[in-house]
């Protein structure tokens, strides 16, 4: 019994020093709280801004029709059904200035025997996508002006899977995925990297104190600090973008939760397994590019090659993005998913702390 | 001259040794540019793309022409494992319509298609009608998805598509002729036809490249040293602060000579880029760019109180400026106030430059402000650096 209260006693010093450390450090409080909500917003209008907008896919074309009113409001049929927005002008060279300016992707000129589409080279490969719509448009203008009569129609039905879905709102999520698992293993690699750097984990191997308790007592720190900087993100999010998000403040704090042990977790294995903080950054940089890049983060399953699909389905973000859509309210999943993506990440970042202060204590024995 | 030459040499074989500085100079921009080959050469072309549709058939078997079996063959044969195809099917019977439909609303499936009960009759009567030039109505076809997520709009689009192509099939199958105007596309600021995305990312690549050193090998370099009062030592030698400074940012200079030459051989020769080796603008530009990024370090070096909070700056301004400089992403309808960050950006008009002179595309911005925007960064910084200099000199 005396000696666990030692232990509580030990581990609640340790905790307050690892507090008072923390809040002393300017660097860690600005990589906790300002660079995730930097990143959404950098990221978020970055993103949506391709997407022609941040409440709906929306591809805006300007739009030239020569003479004949006719095609106008074939035109307009054809846009309605296509899903386009079209910014009619008055001349030709008008679809040039809004294409170069980016204020519409990509140009049309209507005239009676020939329908252009122009396209901006900047754009780069998004060209490809719109290249795809160019062959629908063309189709159904045709279809429009031969005034032949169809056999089929198609009718789009939404299926309704939460509040407000939108392209910033889809987003979002996985931005501050990205983000709140960026301050974490940063954070933890950065702190224990420095201790190793310094001397101190060295010096702390020669006294009683036990390695798991010591980092598990950093990453406390670390786990208020994330928790708080995710609720922050999310209201500037909220504000900023109007996403409009149907929160379960319970089950978002219990993923932010578990996913921010996770990263911790994985901060503290990348510090083990590397000797110097600039490896650990560096290591860090690429599996968090990797993980970023290779998940279904900021693009779905359905478009990637079947390399990527495999890569992205072991990506913990990928979990990690689908958990925080279902507790903002925008994407279900099945309940026992939720919990097992919980579980994992808990557990599995609980054991990369304790294992891994224990490692690294270890380790300084030599 | 020798004074320069032996810190030039001081310089680049520290670097050369440190395998910190090897990382960032050579390993982080030849893996970062193969990863985003990696990941967006191949993202949502054909032989990606592979959407999950469900197909409910509602319709009822009955005697006479099974329109309906032909509808689901039609899209069996477009659909896995077919050549060519761009989406799974899965069919179901009409009673599963609610499991269906909650594939799709668990992201387990993009779109449902549903033939309707009364498929096979509603067909027959149309072209019975229309035969004997009678207006008939549409059958329709409902497509059940989620359209904000990519996926499901992306596969009712391709849904829709299909439909339109089968109506056309239709059509001049029962003698009518479909008008068909002339379909011509244009690329404005287009050098290079179609350019891959390999050519797209390969300018940027080498922009982030030249930046990094200068951040990552200037900085922290100027930081330590003022640390440990390094600078002030060289005062007390007969060492002239023009030849630490030249031989200083000449090792610099060298560094990013290698790397350009470098990254441009890799894109070529492992991700086989086309991009106009050798243009003479290119590398003059990239030169000027360069003294712009190490002026940048200098300015970094001169704030950060050591080499950790080089670390720390680096970090934070390193992300936005390469995300606003449009070297993954172009950058589009942005709000004023990001607009801002990426009008004095400068890495969005190194990227839009060297974008013109490899020969990729037109630069989206005058090449003047190319050189005006750059040249004001450098300015600022080199007067920023001499200021922060002589004030320590004094001290």
């Amino acid at each position: 019994m005396v000696k666990y209260n030692s232990r509580l006693r030990n581990f609640l010093e340790l905790l307050s020093k690892a507090f008072y450390m923390f809040i002393r450090d300017k660097q860690a409080t600005i990589m906790i709280f300002v660079s995730p909500i930097a990143f959404m917003l950098i990221l978020g209008f970055v993103i949506a801004g391709i997407s022609g907008g941040t409440t709906s896919v929306n591809v805006k074309i300007a739009t030239y029709i020569s003479n004949s009113s006719r095609y106008t409001s074939i035109f307009n049929k054809v846009a309605k059904k296509s899903g386009i927005e079209p910014i009619f002008v008055k001349h030709r060279d008008d679809v040039k200035k809004l294409v170069d300016s980016g204020k519409a992707q990509m140009g049309i000129t209507l005239d009676a025997s020939n329908v252009t589409f122009f396209y901006n080279q900047s754009f780069g490969q998004y060209n490809n996508y719109l290249k795809d719509l160019q062959a629908f448009i063309a189709q159904d203008i045709n279809e429009e002006i031969s005034g032949i009569p169809m056999y089929l129609q198609i009718i789009p039905e939404s299926l309704k899977t939460g509040s407000s879905l939108t392209v910033i709102s889809f987003i979002v999520p996985g931005v501050l995925a990205i983000a709140i698992m960026m301050a974490g293993v940063f954070g933890m690699a950065t702190t224990l990297g420095s201790y190793r750097e310094n001397g101190s984990l060295r010096r702390l191997r020669t006294t009683p104190l036990n390695g798991s308790l010591f980092v598990f007592s950093l990453a406390l720190n670390r786990f208020w600090s994330s928790l708080l900087s995710s609720y922050v993100t999310v209201l500037v999010s909220e504000w900023i973008f109007s996403t409009n998000y149907d929160i379960n403040w319970f089950s978002f704090t219990l993923l932010m939760a578990s996913a921010v042990f996770m990263s911790l977790g994985f901060g503290t294995v990348f510090s083990v397994v590397f000797k110097d903080l600039w490896t650990i950054l560096n290591f860090s940089t690429i599996i968090l590019v990797i993980m970023m890049l290779f998940s279904n983060v900021f693009y779905p399953f359905s478009i990637m090659p079947e390399y990527m699909r495999q890569i992205a389905h072991v990506m913990p973000v990928t979990y990690f993005a689908q958990g925080l859509r279902y507790t903002l309210g925008i994407a279900p999943i099945h309940l026992w998913r939720f919990a097992f993506i919980n579980v994992i990440f808990a557990f599995g970042g609980l054991l990369m702390i304790l294992l891994g202060g224990n490692a690294i204590f270890y380790l300084e024995r030599r | 001259m020798k004074e320069i030459w032996s810190l030039f040499k001081f310089h680049l074989l520290s670097d050369l040794r440190n395998r910190r500085s090897v990382f960032w100079v050579v390993i982080f921009p030849i893996l970062l540019f193969t990863i985003l080959v990696l990941t967006f050469s191949n993202l949502g072309v054909r032989g990606s793309l592979n959407f999950r549709i469900i197909l409910v058939n509602e319709s009822k078997m009955a005697n006479g022409p099974k329109f309906a079996e032909e509808f689901v063959n039609a899209f069996k044969s477009l659909s896995f494992p077919n050549k060519g195809a761009i989406f799974t099917l899965s069919v179901m019977k009409g009673q599963n319509i609610k499991a269906a439909f909650e594939k799709v609303i668990y992201s387990e499936a993009d779109a449902v298609l549903v033939i309707p009960k009364d498929f096979n009759s509603a067909i027959a009567r149309a072209i019975l009608l229309r035969k004997l030039g009678i207006p008939a109505p549409l059958v329709p076809i409902k497509i059940f998805y989620v359209p904000n997520r990519a996926s499901s709009n992306l596969a009712e689009g391709t849904v829709e598509g299909i439909i339109g192509k089968i109506n056309s099939y239709l059509t001049t199958k029962f003698g009518y002729t479909l008008k068909s105007l002339k379909i011509e596309s244009e690329t404005f600021g287009s050098i290079m036809k179609s350019p891959s995305y390999t050519n797209f990312v390969a300018p940027g690549i080498i922009v982030i490249a030249a930046f990094m050193t200068g951040l990552l090998l200037v900085a922290p370099k100027l930081a330590l040293m003022r640390r440990y009062g390094i600078m002030k030592k060289y005062i007390s030698t007969p060492m002239s602060p023009y030849s630490f400074f030249v031989g200083f940012v000449s090792s610099r200079l060298f560094i990013m000579l290698i790397q350009y030459i470098g990254l441009i051989l890799f894109s070529m020769f492992v991700l086989g880029a086309t991009i106009r080796i050798f243009s003479w603008q290119a590398f003059v530009y990239y030169l000027f760019s360069c003294a712009v990024y190490t002026s940048i370090g200098f300015v970094v070096g001169f704030i950060a109180s050591g080499p950790t909070s080089v670390g720390a700056i680096s970090s934070i301004i390193n992300l936005p400026l390469e995300f606003l400089a449009g070297i993954y992403f172009p950058l589009y309808n942005l709000p004023w106030y990001i607009n801002i960050l990426v009008y004095i950006n400068p890495l969005w008009y190194t990227t839009n430059a060297l974008r013109q002179f490899f020969g990729v595309a037109l630069s989206t911005t005058p090449m003047w402000l190319n050189i005006l925007v750059p040249g004001i960064w450098l300015m600022l910084s080199v007067a920023f650096s001499s200021i922060r200099r002589s004030l320590e000199v004094r001290r």
